[in-house]
């Protein structure tokens, strides 16, 4: 802060106060007059007590202490600027210019008592300045927007690119990519060039996916019209202000600090005499004609590759229609609406320089046509549904059932009912041999799992199980957990139900007996609490071969000593084979084939003609749907090869 | 037969005829016959639940109060309580500390009943194909043993490397490894032969379904 508030310069035109060296009112900006006081040389706001200068310094002192003057000093030398200021703090004089230096002062009263020749001299220090900061800005400005501009659209692309690498690395047999045919197909005379174009874009790509800061001071060096090869104080200076991290992102924007800023200016004041460097028209010549189609073409394809992206989408979400994967390719080429054919036509015939003018409008109208198929597809199913709904699937439906109802009708009403003559699988007799096994002083649990559905299949052979057992006299104890399974059959009553499924079963199968008295869940049993303590055999009659796969996760392992066999449905049968197979059940018989295993001939149990007849037409129909379905496949490949 | 099981096979005759109308699409006679079975399951089982679970176990307990059996009791009662606070208010977070509970306990006893009785057992069951008691007879080798302790090995791996060879084939060239074509070829004859077992179990299920219902149709009109 200043000691002395009447340093302050008063402007003439709107009364605000400025500093000392203030050339311009900051608020007004009027010139200040009046600033190079050099008559008498003695400083109006020297103390007192100070003495006065002792010699009047000749004129070419004072201009060149102007020349070092901080006020008219280039901006672009803070360093030295700072350093003087740093000289100045070690010399004990104050920094904000309040306290004069005499030579200033010298200059102002020199400059009342000579206004002419003070102007003149003022003006030309302030044009110089004007000049300087205004044209130097400006073009750092527009040099530094452009490099900007670019890195941005570059940075753009890219991520346009790699979002849709995938659809951009499209290659025909020879391994060009799409694109490269596109150019290839505006320049037919030009296979060098393409050549080249091919062998730029795999550098570009290879550049385009890490910037390093060799790059980006080549990127520099060529923006601001550097020698190719600057040396070794320039590329230094260009490595210290544009680092890495300036990498253009949207969020993160480069800032530049001061320094670096007045830097850029100094490189560019460097770079004055080729002003050409920094105008925004591209060169119309071929090299930068096709360093835009390099630019621009693969950023197009990402667009055009919207379209074959959906076509994707719909193939792998409809595996069976392969084919409609196919046109992916073509699609690409009919943005048009116009046949791949035509649009060869239509490029062969063109001629063959083309200008460049009118390479840039094909460029923009086929943007257009992309642009213009998006607008048009808005609101349309872009994914194919699944399952398209026939109605001829509808009808052979009920052809199928009614013809199925009605042989299975029919084969009941005419004829015997046939006998069937089966070989015992192994598992079946396993489970009849164990079941022969239980001694009458044995325990038996009997796990009732079924649904309505199933009864046909289970109840015959559980009702014989249960024969069977009471037979040898065995305990019989029979729980369930599926509420159906307490109205189904009259004659297998469960004795306890037990809730909660497998995890109620589990709480009973752990065994641990609280010291705090009956757990809720052994509620449920009525006599014993110990469900598992003095049971030897567990038949499962079950439904699903989840049920039992679940049983001998859970419960068997606990129980490890009780013997575990099963009564499901033929469904269940090949799923229960490999534990079977590993000795975690005794045996299983599975469906009313099996059921002469338990000593029932199945003709007593079902219409065996009627099963017959069943199978037979099922038979029939499978064979029938796969000569159908492979003299529709070969007809479609026929006419694909045709078309 | 008196006039109750008259009553019954007719209701049982008109219930399976609405459900056969399903061949004719989904009809409102199906949709009827279905309905029917649903709400008729659901009251069985609420009130199954009722006399079987929520009174015995979550009720009656209270009564013998202060016991420590009754307060634990007093557990599962909130936990009911708070599940069924789930109905009226579907973010309450105390809500979700019953799920939470449930959900933690099925996955820890599925993982380590899956592992007990399914991994090891299995992996158990393919060594011991491999011994020698059962590759020998009679100090003779016994070629069924030891073929099918090779083809369930061969049939294990070519399985498990079907779903394999499936994700290297979207990243690879399909020529570059046709001998992993031949093992995918090999799994997917054991997954259909499976799927054929199965099919043909379900098939057949039904079919005695289909057989034993119209059974029971003829069987109530030649009543007549």
């Amino acid at each position: 802060m200043s000691d002395q508030p009447d340093e302050l310069r008063i402007c003439p035109n709107c009364g605000q106060a400025n500093a000392l060296y203030t050339l311009r009112c900051i608020r007004c900006g009027e010139e200040l007059e009046g600033l190079f006081a050099l008559e008498g040389f003695e400083s109006l706001s020297e103390p007192a007590g100070k003495e006065p200068e002792e010699d009047l310094a000749p004129m070419a002192d004072i201009l060149a202490s102007l020349d070092e003057s901080p006020l008219l000093a280039d901006e672009n030398k803070p360093e030295e600027e700072s350093l003087e200021k740093a000289g100045g703090t070690e010399d004990g004089q104050p920094e904000d210019g309040k306290d004069d230096p005499d030579w200033l002062e010298r200059i102002r009263q020199r400059a009342k008592e000579e206004e002419d020749a003070a102007g003149a001299l003022a003006m030309g220090g302030i044009a110089l300045d004007d000049r300087r900061s205004h044209e130097g800005r400006k073009q750092v400005d527009e040099a530094f927007d452009e490099i900007m501009r670019r890195i941005r659209e570059q940075n753009e692309r890219e991520k346009a690119r790699r979002s849709r690498r995938v659809e951009s690395d499209l290659v025909d047999e020879n391994g060009d990519p799409e694109w490269l045919r596109r150019i290839r197909e505006l320049h037919p005379n030009r296979e060098d060039d393409s050549q080249k174009i091919q062998a730029d874009a795999s550098v570009t790509d290879s550049l385009d996916d890490e910037w390093t800061e060799e790059e980006l001071q080549e990127l520099l060096r060529r923006e601001i019209g550097l020698p190719e090869t600057p040396d070794e104080e320039a590329e230094e200076t260009i490595t210290q202000e544009v680092p890495t991290p300036l990498l253009p992102t949207d969020e993160h924007k480069p800032s530049l600090s001061e320094p670096i800023a007045e830097n850029f200016e100094e490189e560019v004041l460097q770079a004055e005499p080729d002003p050409e460097d920094f105008h925004n028209i591209p060169e119309d010549d071929d090299q930068t004609l096709k360093n835009e189609l390099r630019d621009d073409l693969p950023s197009d394809e990402v667009e055009e590759t919207l379209l074959a992206d959906e076509n994707q989408t719909e193939a792998a979400l409809e595996p069976d229609l392969e084919e409609s994967a196919e046109p992916d390719e073509t699609l690409v080429n009919e943005k048009d609406g116009e046949p791949v054919e035509a649009l060869e036509l239509e490029l062969d015939s063109e001629p063959e320089e083309v200008s460049p003018d009118l390479l840039l409008l094909r460029n923009q109208r086929d943007r257009a046509s992309v642009f213009t198929d998006i607008i048009g597809q808005e609101g349309r199913r872009t994914i194919a549904v699944l399952r398209e709904h026939h109605h001829q699937s509808k009808i052979g439906r009920l052809v199928l059932g009614l013809l199925l109802i009605l042989g299975v009708i029919l084969a009941i009403l005419l004829g015997p009912p046939g006998s069937v003559d089966l070989p015992s699988p192994a598992p079946g007799m396993s489970f009849a041999e164990n079941l022969n096994s239980i001694d009458p002083d044995e325990a038996v649990l009997v796990v009732l799992d079924y649904q309505a559905a199933s009864r046909s299949n289970i109840e015959p052979l559980a009702a014989r199980t249960m024969e069977i057992l009471e037979e040898k006299g065995a305990s019989l104890h029979l729980v369930t957990s599926n509420p159906e399974n307490l109205w189904l059959d009259p004659n297998q009553v469960p004795d306890d139900f037990i809730p909660a499924g497998m995890l109620g079963y589990l709480a009973i199968a752990t065994g641990a007996s609280s010291s705090w008295g009956e757990m809720p869940i052994q509620q449920a049993l009525k006599g014993d609490l110990d469900l598992f303590g003095e049971v030897d055999q567990v038949i499962l009659i079950s439904d699903s071969a989840e049920f039992v796969r679940m049983w001998l996760e859970q419960i068997s392992p606990w129980q490890p000593r009780i013997k575990t066999s099963v009564i499901t449905t033929p469904v269940s049968g090949p799923i229960l084979l490999p534990y079977y197979d590993s000795g975690q059940l005794q045996g299983f018989v599975a469906g009313l084939a099996d059921a002469s295993n338990l000593d029932v001939e199945p003709q007593t149990l079902i219409n065996q003609r009627a099963y017959q007849v069943g199978m037979l037409l099922m038979i029939v129909i499978l064979l029938l749907g796969m000569i159908t379905k492979a003299d529709e496949d070969s007809q479609r490949r026929a006419e694909e090869q045709n078309r | 037969m008196n006039t109750v099981d008259l009553l019954l096979l007719l209701a049982g005759l008109i219930l399976s005829l609405m459900v056969f109308s399903y061949l004719l699409g989904d009809t409102l006679l199906f949709g009827i016959a279905m309905y029917t079975l649903v709400g008729i399951t659901a009251g069985f089982t609420v009130v199954v639940l009722l006399q079987k679970v929520i009174l015995p176990m979550a009720i009656s307990p209270l009564s013998a109060l202060p016991q420590t059996s009754a307060l634990l009791a007093l557990v599962p009662l909130v936990l009911s309580v708070l599940l069924i606070w789930l109905l009226f208010k579907k973010s309450s977070r105390l809500s979700g500390i019953p799920l939470a509970i449930l959900g933690g306990v099925v996955a820890a006893a599925l993982i380590v009943g899956v592992t007990r009785g399914t991994l090891v057992p299995q992996l158990l069951s393919i060594v011991n194909a491999f011994d020698q008691n059962k590759m020998t007879s009679g100090g003779l080798p016994n070629w069924t043993g030891i073929f099918e302790a090779f083809m369930m090995l061969a049939g294990v791996v070519a399985v498990l490397f079907v779903s394999h060879h499936r994700k290297i084939n979207k990243n690879q060239d399909a020529n570059a490894y046709s001998w992993l074509d031949g093992i995918k070829g090999f799994g997917q004859l054991f997954i259909g032969i499976t799927f054929g077992a199965i099919f043909v179990g379900l098939f057949s299920t039904g079919l005695v379904a289909l057989i034993a219902y119209i059974q029971y149709l003829i069987d109530f009109v030649r009543l007549w």
